[in-house]
């Protein structure tokens, strides 16, 4: 029997039969530390001031954030500490939810409804399973990766049945101890005897980085066949579909992922702007109507994928009024962004845009504000919207202006699949060769990295640099190999890393980068050496 | 305009609700278990509740089970699982009619760490039928069983009943599993059940297999259930 009596639980469920009935089969198991809430917003500011052992959370709570939106909250703010329970309840155990409930990674998920025996031994499994790796979590939480790898082995020695649970572990220890030979050994043997969804998506991302395509290719065949619940291989297939320019396929590729686990919003983002690169609107106002349903309510919502959709819609019609649905983000947008001078200037565009189509022209001084505006913070757009922004520019004769856009758009978000066809549809003088060749350069880098070439690598990427100084990808892929380099105490690395990271300062929220470009400058900050 | 529902998709709301109501009952129960006296604790009538709350809800499930079923909406969530963990749980959910009959559960495991890959709830469910029936059939013994076999692992469920008639006796696929008379009362009902929730199990050329037969270990009824384990190279 497991004590229950010290430990703190938050029960969250937007039913309060439901919270006070699981309240009840706690104190029945002689839990005495019970906190109860509604919906995420409390949830967030109870974790703020609270640590809880264990999180019984309900995923849909109605209007309002749900239980994946909490728990990536709860993650980005490190609220919860690693030796915390997070269990993700479902009413009903459909795939969507289902499957939105394990992307976000919870400890376990328990299907509604469930009686006192049932809880008490998913409890105690749980509570034992944390207690063996108590010490492997205390060195994950010192960020002593070393100690990570060394107790697992204990671990494994004393209780070869508890070796499972610290796979995972010893292949995020090794990762970050920059060995991933010894990683690609680990995950391979483990694909090979025991193969597991995080195993395979861990196996495929290194070789998709170690430019292994071909077994790359064979694996995401199998790994599907095999896991075809599975939407992150479909996000991986589409990255590699991406490399190697095959624009269609990684269109494909994310829509099955976002068919399978329509509930991220990450992902309904990045097919939103993959259709509109591949031309093919429909789809993208589809997964831009869907992300502003699933993250209306988060914080961290940004508006700037209204002003897409907004801008997809006018872009649809020739209408001199703009159409009822662009005006209605329009509005939304104007209302809730008064704090945000480039929304407000990329609304004004649309609005100046809707003035032109009824036959108003504008002197240049009209429209400066907005332009100096969208000048100085070009920066924070999405590759999309800088491609449209710039559209609107060019139709209301800022000539200079929209091509000062493109440009921008070309130097830093080249790595996307389709944007250089989209540039140089735009611009057809523009020469892409010096971007394409930093492309090529900076792949062949990543590559050499993850087979632990450092020196090649850096001295490719060093190449890549001076040819391609605010490219995203590249700074990125070649902030990885600093970082790396960082842990190994190289001399300069910081340097070199912060400036990789200062060169595309301002990235935008919607970038896939943004998460990972976000961790690195506070991991910067934060840094110990 | 009153607007049309088929009657399976009312019957499938309903039962959604109704086993909310069950869960709420139950738990209501569960509090008020605590504060009873030992004599109503261990009453027959307390031990009636809890079977028959019990067999309500995985009636239930069975049912918005098969209506999921027939309308394409029941998807498999496979993961690996302990099997020692997978019969405790078994065993937790109907401990007590098994301690109120005295009937003996022996858990077998071939090996302690084996583990299985399929959906737990669904394989719960089929395993809850499975012993449901064996604990009508049988004289005083059940028998869990597990082992590997061919990349993939062995359950058996055998009592020490009459066992099955002959008709019953053999593999049974889903397909044919149709074919058994769905009026005749909930063995068939479960069967045709249990052999879809395996058949979904199937990987591509290593079909999951149900079968019935009177040659366990016991002498009376077994079924076995044989299902993959994933394999990509």
């Amino acid at each position: 029997m497991i004590d229950f009596s010290k430990k703190h639980f938050l029960v969250v469920d937007d039913f309060s039969e439901f919270r006070s009935s699981i309240r009840g089969i706690l104190r029945l198991l002689g839990a005495q530390h019970i906190d109860t809430a509604a919906n995420g917003i409390d949830v967030l500011e109870l974790c703020r001031r609270h640590r809880y052992d264990i999180i019984l959370h309900d995923y849909n709570l109605g209007e309002g954030l749900n239980g994946q939106q909490v728990l990536e909250q709860l993650h980005a703010e490190k609220l919860l500490s690693v030796h915390c329970i997070f269990i993700m309840v479902t009413a009903e155990n459909t795939q969507a939810m289902v499957l939105a409930a394990l992307e976000c990674e919870p400890d376990d998920y328990l299907t509604k409804p469930f009686n006192k025996v049932a809880l008490q031994t998913r409890l105690e499994r749980l509570v034992r399973r944390k207690q063996v790796l108590a010490p492997v979590l205390k060195a994950v939480e010192a960020g002593k990766p070393d100690l990570v790898l060394q107790v697992c082995q204990a671990i494994e020695q004393k209780d070869p049945r508890h070796a499972v649970l610290c796979l995972r572990h010893m292949a995020t220890a090794l990762e970050d101890l920059a060995r991933y030979q010894d990683l690609g050994q680990l995950l391979e043997q483990q694909a090979r005897s025991r193969p597991t969804g995080w195993n395979l998506q861990a196996l495929a991302r290194l070789w998709l980085r170690q430019g292994r395509f071909e077994p790359l290719t064979r694996l995401l065949t199998a790994g599907v066949r095999q896991f075809p619940m599975m939407p992150e291989l479909r996000d991986i297939q589409a990255e590699l579909a991406a490399l190697q320019g095959d624009r269609p396929a990684t269109l494909e590729a994310l829509q099955h992922a976002v068919t399978l686990s329509p509930n991220t919003l990450r992902r309904q983002t990045k097919l939103a702007s993959q259709a509109w690169l591949n031309d093919d609107t429909q789809t993208a106002l589809h997964a831009l109507r869907q992300s502003w349903e699933l993250a209306r309510y988060s914080a961290s919502f940004d508006h700037e994928l209204l002003w897409q959709l907004a801008s997809i819609l006018t872009r649809a019609t020739t209408t001199a009024k703009l159409p009822d649905e662009a005006q209605q983000w329009l509005s939304i947008i104007e209302k809730t962004n008064k704090q945000t001078p480039p929304m407000q200037s990329a609304a004004a565009l649309l609005r100046s845009e809707e003035q032109r189509r009824k036959g108003v022209t504008f002197t240049a001084s009209e429209l400066q504000t907005q332009l100096g505006v969208l000048q100085a913070h070009k920066h924070t757009f999405a590759a999309i919207s800088l491609l449209q922004l710039g559209d609107w520019l060019a139709l209301l004769g800022e000539t200079d202006a929209a091509e000062s856009l493109w440009h921008d758009c070309a130097q830093r978000h080249a790595g996307t699949s389709g944007v250089l066809e989209q540039i140089s549809s735009r611009l057809p003088n523009l020469d892409l060769q010096p971007l394409q060749q930093a492309l090529a350069l900076s792949r062949q880098a990543v590559a050499l990295h993850y087979q632990e070439q450092q020196e090649q690598a850096q001295t490719l990427f060093e190449q890549a640099l001076q040819q391609a100084p605010k490219l995203i990808e590249l700074n990125m892929a070649a902030a990885r190999l600093f970082q790396d380099q960082l842990r190994q105490q190289h001399a300069d690395a910081e340097q070199r890393l912060h400036a990789c990271l200062q060169r595309i300062a301002g990235l935008s929220k919607l970038d896939p980068e943004y998460v990972n470009f976000t961790h690195m400058q506070s991991s910067l900050e934060l840094s110990p050496w | 305009m009153v607007k049309h529902i088929d009657f399976s998709t009312l019957m499938a709301s309903t039962v959604h609700d109704m086993k909310n109501v069950i869960a709420a009952v139950s738990h209501a129960y569960e509090s008020l278990f605590a504060e009873m006296p030992e004599e109503l604790q261990n009453s027959p009538q307390a031990r009636l509740i809890e079977q028959e709350a019990l067999r309500l809800d995985a009636m239930l499930m069975q049912l918005l089970g098969l209506y999921k079923l027939e309308h394409g909406q029941l998807s498999l969530q496979p993961v690996y699982c302990r099997l020692d963990e997978l019969f405790e749980d078994l065993h937790n959910r109907h401990r007590e009619l098994l301690d109120y009959r005295n009937i003996d559960l022996q858990i077998d495991l071939d090996e302690p760490d084996l583990e299985g890959y399929f959906d737990v709830s669904l394989i719960g469910t089929v395993l809850d039928n499975a012993l449901g029936n064996a604990l009508n059939y049988c004289k005083k013994t059940i028998r869990l069983h597990a082992r590997r076999e061919d990349n993939g692992i062995l359950l058996s469920i055998n009592d020490d009943g009459a066992g099955y008639p002959d008709s019953l006796l053999g593999a049974v696929r889903d397909s044919q599993s149709s074919s058994i008379d769905r009026n005749s009362g909930s063995t068939g009902l479960g069967l045709y059940f249990a052999a879809n929730i395996v058949a979904m199990h199937d990987q591509e050329d290593r079909p999951a297999r149900l079968e019935l037969s009177n040659d366990g270990e016991l002498p009376g009824a077994c079924m076995k259930i044989w299902l993959g384990l994933p394999s990509l190279f």
